[in-house]
């Protein structure tokens, strides 16, 4: 019985005869022409995820830019077709052996022995002329994310595909492509176990161009401050939405009357750490199989409703006709512990306002490992106390400010104003998340993952909007952009799609996790026959218009 | 409070290690082996496991197998206590597909301690194994210490064996000599796994 198994393992594989090599020579340069049958293929200089690089000796060979083979969760990089790798070849040379490895879905090694033939000369200088060239212009930069790493593109390439050199440190799937009005940023991930490199080599195949040769170097850690960064920012605006500055003010007003450097530091505890709880919760929640993003806090008709009679009553109570939100706010002016405690109710009229605002930037901040997700959120905090936090701890900034005075009662009459907006809003929330549907629009169908498959295997470009009531950039995005007669006649030629998540639902859930998100907007085009490519969260017409009129060439 | 502070960190432990990492857990699965036995990774721990992934129609499989090299150090780190694992993710149908009757026939001229059978892919997927062959080895706590292809010479002449270091050879003896993996990981090379 051993001889059954050594008769199938030591059998000549079966005859390489699906790839037809031919070496021709012109002017003290050579280049090897495979001609592969249908379904079949060779390798580019880096494989992929499985494969074999062709091989010439005595030689070297050049490649051209390979395309990408698909196969179940693996791919590839190489050849189908005819494909002529250039070949420099020392002189005074008679015969060559060309080796290389011919897969369909199985693989077989081939080998050539090849004497070279003075012939076809403009296929030879047309092949060396298709070596990709150095474009030093083409890429912006390239720049670590955990295990990712982005290339980013001067100028708008949905349809971008980069291959990169070095075998075996990236997976072959093509990754994520995102789209702003003029950069594009394509993301690697590195397979498991690879070191991390320090430049990317690769090339650059975008429709249109002609290949080109890239290599930058990556940094590293740069992304990461710059998200602090940007999350600190976050915060600071947050301060000046509807839901939240009232708060401030109040505080404001309050150290006006009872100045302490104390409270600075007990309200940004208070601030950071209700972040952090909340970032903390969520992230074991989702751990835990919890289907929750970004927004949860809005999903829930009963936290909702809590939250629209808590503006209503702190709106209520600016206006001076009752007491009980004024004690919960000003508990700070007395005692540090009270500052605390109104960082935490600062954040919890905050929440609700990040989802509308924020929902996208924080979903992905979500979706990245625990430490990155929990520094983002902190950062966030530190951003939120920060105005207040100086205030108290400078006290002569409060001398820039009016002396307490009627001027108080008035302002606070006014910022009622917002508060009473913000529960209208969450009741317009609360009404569409008890059931009532929105305007149906014949245009968009309803979002489902097997609907999409069906819509991209009938060769449609199709277009699907991740979207929420209470996402108030969504709501912005369709009325301003998606809903103009010119965009919805560009999106009417191929078919669009409305994944509505005001409510919970695992599937979108799953979908924007897929996507490397954990919150909305989303917007995704499916090219024709090919990868999915993502806009930012701010669209434009002229953005929408021109990534699907590109897709189309 | 520290119980929750506890089952805070193990979620976020056990979230952020989807994929296999060298250092971490090797993720635990339980096959059907050629006879239909059910093993799993984890009844193994105190001993170093191997896991190979096999496909008896790649050539680059062949090229281990024809030449012996592959048995070799099955037998060789067999005999040091070493448990060996030959693991079929190939889908019915498709090339080097085995059933139980094909894997206990082929075991015979084998020296691993059994063919586990992963008809669905799944644990092929749960490694990440991309192509046949591609080799895992864990240590004697269930660490994963080594991920990657048999050698240094991604080729399919049989004529390299002789050549290549083998770097799971490498990583096991270092490991049993209580020495850090030199090369713990590499690219994998040969035929894409048939998923």
């Amino acid at each position: 019985m051993k001889s059954l198994l050594l008769a199938v393992l030591l059998a000549a594989p079966a005859s390489a005869a699906h790839v037809k090599a031919t070496l021709f020579v012109s002017g003290g340069v050579g280049a090897l022409r495979l001609v592969h049958d249908p379904h079949w293929h060779t390798y580019w200089i880096n494989p992929g995820d499985s494969g074999l690089a062709t091989k010439l000796t005595p030689g070297v060979l050049e490649f051209p830019a390979p395309e990408r083979i698909v196969a179940g969760p693996l791919t590839s990089f190489g050849y189908s077709g005819e494909v002529v790798l250039p070949a420099r070849i020392p002189k005074d040379v008679k015969t060559f052996t060309a080796t290389w490895l011919e897969c369909a879905e199985v693989c077989v090694p081939g080998k050539a022995v090849l004497t070279p033939r003075a012939e076809r000369h403009e296929l030879v200088s047309e092949a060396w002329e298709r070596i990709p060239q150095m474009d030093t212009s083409a890429a912006l930069g390239a720049s670590r994310r955990g295990d990712r790493v982005i290339l980013e593109l001067a100028g708008r390439h949905p349809l971008a595909e980069f291959f990169p050199t070095a075998p075996g440190a990236f997976e072959g799937a093509r990754g994520a492509v995102m789209v702003a009005p003029t950069r594009t940023e394509l993301t690697l991930t590195k397979a498991p176990g690879a070191p991390d490199l320090e430049a990317l080599s690769g090339v650059l195949v975008r429709p249109g161009l002609p290949p080109a040769m890239v290599s930058v170097p990556i940094a590293s850690g740069g992304v990461a401050a710059r998200n602090l960064l940007l999350a600190f920012l976050g915060g600071l605006l947050l301060n000046l939405m509807p839901c939240v500055f009232p708060v401030l003010a109040l505080k404001v007003t309050g150290l006006l009357e009872r100045p302490g450097r104390g409270h600075a530091l007990a309200y940004t505890a208070g601030v950071v750490t209700s972040f952090l709880a909340l970032a903390g919760g969520l992230i074991v929640a989702r751990a835990a199989g919890a289907s929750l993003g970004w927004g949860f806090q809005l999903q829930s008709p009963w936290v909702v409703g809590a939250l629209a009679a808590l503006f209503v009553a702190i709106g209520l109570n600016l206006l001076g006709l009752f007491e009980v939100g004024t004690r919960l706010m000003s508990l700070g002016a007395r005692s540090g512990g009270g500052s605390f405690t109104s960082g935490v109710f600062a954040v919890v009229v905050a929440a609700p306002c990040t989802a509308p605002f924020m929902g996208a930037a924080l979903g992905w901040a979500l979706s990245r490992p625990a430490w990155e997700a929990l520094a983002v959120f902190a950062a966030l905090g530190l951003g939120t106390a920060a105005p207040y936090a100086v205030l108290a701890s400078r006290p002569a900034l409060l001398g820039l400010l009016p002396r307490p005075g009627e001027w108080m009662v008035t302002l606070k009459k006014i910022l009622s104003i917002p508060m009473f907006t913000t529960a209208l809003w969450l009741l317009w929330v609360l009404w569409r998340l008890v059931g009532a549907p929105a305007a149906a629009d014949p245009l968009w169908k309803v979002w489902s993952p097997e609907a999409v498959q069906e819509a991209r295997a009938s060769g449609k470009t199709v277009f699907v909007d991740f979207t929420a009531a209470w996402c108030l950039s969504c709501q912005v995005n369709e009325r301003v952009v998606l809903s103009r007669p010119e965009v919805k006649a560009a999106l009417a030629k191929g078919l669009a799609f409305k994944a509505d998540w005001t409510d919970k639902d695992p599937v979108i859930e799953a979908e924007l996790a897929k996507h490397g998100r954990a919150g909305v907007p989303l917007y995704i085009v499916y090219p024709k026959g090919g990868d999915a490519v993502t806009l930012p969260e701010i669209l434009t017409p002229g953005l929408v218009l021109e990534t699907l009129g590109e897709l189309k060439k | 409070m520290k119980t929750i502070l506890a089952a805070v960190l193990l979620s976020l432990a056990s979230a952020a290690h989807a994929a296999p990492e060298l250092g971490k857990p090797a993720p635990d699965f339980t096959l059907s082996d050629q006879s239909g036995k059910p093993v799993k990774l984890s009844d193994s721990k105190g001993k170093f496991v191997v896991l190979e992934w096999f496909n008896e129609g790649c050539p680059f499989v062949q090229k281990h197998y024809g030449t012996r090299n592959m048995q070799g150090l099955q037998k060789k780190y067999g005999a040091k206590g070493v448990v060996w694992y030959t693991i079929v993710s190939s889908k019915e149908g498709k090339q080097g597909y085995l059933t139980p009757a094909d894997a206990s026939q082929r075991i015979k001229a084998m020296s691993s301690k059994a063919i586990l059978l992963d008809g669905k892919g799944e644990v092929g997927r749960l490694y990440g194994a991309k192509t046949t062959p591609h080799l895992f080895v864990v240590d004697k706590k269930g660490t994963l210490i080594y991920m990657g292809g048999i050698d240094d010479n991604p080729s399919a002449d049989p004529e390299d064996v002789k050549t290549a270091k083998n770097f799971v050879a490498a990583a096991l003896d270092e490991a049993m000599a209580g020495k850090p993996v030199s090369t713990p990981s590499s690219r994998p090379y040969g035929c894409s796994v048939k998923y």
